[in-house]
């Protein structure tokens, strides 16, 4: 990622945040309220932006996001989410310490109804915040977190948008109040392309599902084909949000990375392990099921790295996009030198080593198992890929390679620290953070 | 590294918002300076402080009654009555005291600034401490406003 594009888009999302306020500046009378008066009402404004721009950071825009990865604009929604709550918390608190008698409005019984609705929206977002940080924790289902999520944004959003209007600063004039309108009803528009516009477009486009083939260790590889439509066009590597046995309207998609070749056919596979609700009930998808796949998304590709070789870092299930990599450099026919690093606990559960020894024929590849718990007898590596590992195998050309490491996180990053430590540069090596709940 | 990289994001985004946000905040504390004048400023912050000049002379003398108004004007903008209120549109228009007096006694208007809750037990609006001077002259810059 480049600092010069990152900068861009920062300015452009300070833009849409902060743009509205600078321009009612203009033509706006004395108030003698003061610095923190002034300063608590931006932080309102700003934070309500940020709400409304919230909306469009998930609502999946492809050409915005492909400078990023759509990983880094999740992460961003997440933790620009609490600098958010921060700010429209900081709101009423230097409100209410720079002039004590504005508490009364904090009291829902005697409060006009804008500051209840001001309070009920900080309620609103502190329960969204909770939900989503804890929600592992707090044993919520995924999909049902997904509903309240979006019910609990709209309402936070909607709720904040009454208080500015009801309190009436800034929103006063006609052509302020017309802006402030463009604003709500074009995050308003985000919401209804989100949960309208694109499950219609993903409805009318769907998929059969061809082939349900098992795994080794307890993983599914799932097959499926666009019925009466051309499916779309992807880099090797790149994930896709996968619907089985639900409407897309119904909010129950999940993302899985693609593991078969764009070159080889319109089939999609995806393979996935069984590890939680939805993956469980993978292995009794049958063939001729309806799928729906909204994709492709993902910067995690070598089309988006040329290189002289490359490295491919595999823990666990995390081999699902290397191997669509793989197959499209065999279907290419490319000849440059690959090294693939796969660590798995057990040789027997090993997802696709008979594929990846098929590979083997048609690469100039060169397997690294590295067995948590080798067989009696196994001569590899065992233990975890540390920087014992990858200095024995990787060539002298090294810093010359570019490294796409798919892992537990824990794994990514001990890799990514011993790939520094070996002198290979931070820009050559690629990631993706997938747990995007 | 991605997750460092998008708190990164977060961390610089986040301190270029609430830079901007006092910035905002400079530029309007700066144009309320602007406009109410440097000369009235002490007035202002500390209306008792007696710079408008008291009501003397004839209590009725079209003089007296321009620096009554005054006064009370200054009392208006030193107590920030325009953050909820608004006169001819300069303010806050959501609550308008235009022609206020068309509408309420003048006893009215006194007690919804000393004691709102006399006038509606359920406002959320405090009331005021004031000088006997400053709340006469406040009411009566409030009826001279009423009847523009």
């Amino acid at each position: 990622m480049q600092l010069g594009r990152a900068a861009f888009w920062i300015a452009v999302y300070l833009g849409l945040v902060l743009a509205p306020l600078f321009v009612l500046l203009v033509g706006t009378t004395e108030t003698n309220a003061g610095f923190w008066w002034h300063f608590a009402i931006a932080l309102g404004f700003a934070g309500t932006a940020m709400m409304g721009v919230q909306f469009m950071l998930t609502a999946r825009f492809k050409r915005a996001m492909a400078p990023f990865g759509i990983d880094i604009i999740y992460y961003f929604h997440r933790y620009i989410a609490v600098v958010a709550l921060g700010l429209i918390v900081a709101h009423p608190v230097i409100l209410v310490s720079d002039n004590p008698a504005v508490l009364g409005f904090l009291n829902p019984v005697r409060a006009p109804w804008q500051m209840t609705a001001g309070l009920a929206s900080i309620l609103a977002l502190t329960a969204l915040m909770i939900s989503s940080w804890w929600r592992k924790r707090l044993g919520l289902h995924y999909d049902a977190w997904r509903r309240w999520h979006s019910a609990l944004a709209i309402a936070a959003l909607g709720l904040a948008l009454a208080h500015v209007g009801g309190v009436g600063h800034y929103v006063a004039a006609p052509w302020q109040r017309a802006l402030w309108a463009g604003i709500g009803l074009s995050w308003l528009g985000v919401v209804a392309y989100v949960r309208v516009g694109k499950p219609w477009w993903t409805l009318r486009r769907p998929y059969d599902v061809v082939d349900v083939r098992p795994e080794r260790g307890d993983a599914w590889t799932v097959v499926v084909r666009p019925r009466g439509h051309q499916g779309f066009r992807y880099h090797p590597g790149q994930f896709a949000w996968l619907t089985l046995r639900a409407s897309p309207f119904a909010m129950r998609e999940h993302p899985f990375s693609i593991s078969s070749s764009p070159m080889a056919s319109a089939h999609l596979e995806f393979t996935i392990k069984e590890l939680g609700d939805f993956t469980a009930t993978i292995k009794t998808v049958r063939s001729g099921e309806t799928a729906f796949v909204d994709g492709p998304y993902g910067a995690f590709t070598i089309d988006r790295h040329q290189a002289p070789g490359y490295v491919f870092i595999a823990g666990g299930i995390g081999i699902a996009p290397l191997m669509g990599m793989l197959r499209a450099l065999a279907d290419r026919g490319d000849a440059r030198p690959i090294i693939l690093f796969y660590a798995y606990r057990r040789w027997e559960r090993l997802t696709f080593r008979e594929a990846i020894e098929e590979l083997r024929s048609q690469l100039s590849l060169q397997v690294v198992y590295v067995l948590g718990e080798p067989p009696e007898g196994w001569e590899g590596e065992t233990g975890l890929i540390d920087p014992g590992v990858l200095s024995r195998h990787l060539p002298s050309d090294r810093r010359n390679l570019h490294y796409f490491i798919c892992g537990p996180e824990a794994m990514t990053q001990a890799v990514e620290r011993a790939l520094y430590g070996l002198g290979v540069p931070l820009r050559q090596m690629h990631t993706e953070l997938f747990d995007m709940a | 590294m991605r997750i460092l990289f998008a708190k990164l994001l977060v961390g610089v985004t986040g301190l270029l918002i609430v830079v901007l946000a006092i910035l905002f905040a400079v530029i309007r504390n700066h144009s309320d300076d602007a406009q109410r004048g440097a000369p009235q400023t002490v007035t202002l912050t500390t209306p008792e402080a007696g710079v408008v000049p008291p009501t003397t002379g004839g209590a009725n003398s079209e003089a007296a009654q321009a620096a009554t108004v005054a006064r009370g004007r200054a009392v208006y903008v030193a107590q920030r009555c325009r953050v909820c209120h608004s006169i001819e549109g300069e303010g806050n228009t959501r609550s308008p005291l235009d022609r206020v007096s068309s509408r309420l006694t003048e006893k009215e208007i006194r007690l919804w600034i000393v004691a709102p809750q006399e006038m509606n037990p359920a406002v959320a609006k405090r009331g005021y401490q004031l000088s006997e001077e400053d709340l006469n002259a406040l009411v009566k810059y409030l009826t001279a406003s009423g009847r523009r």
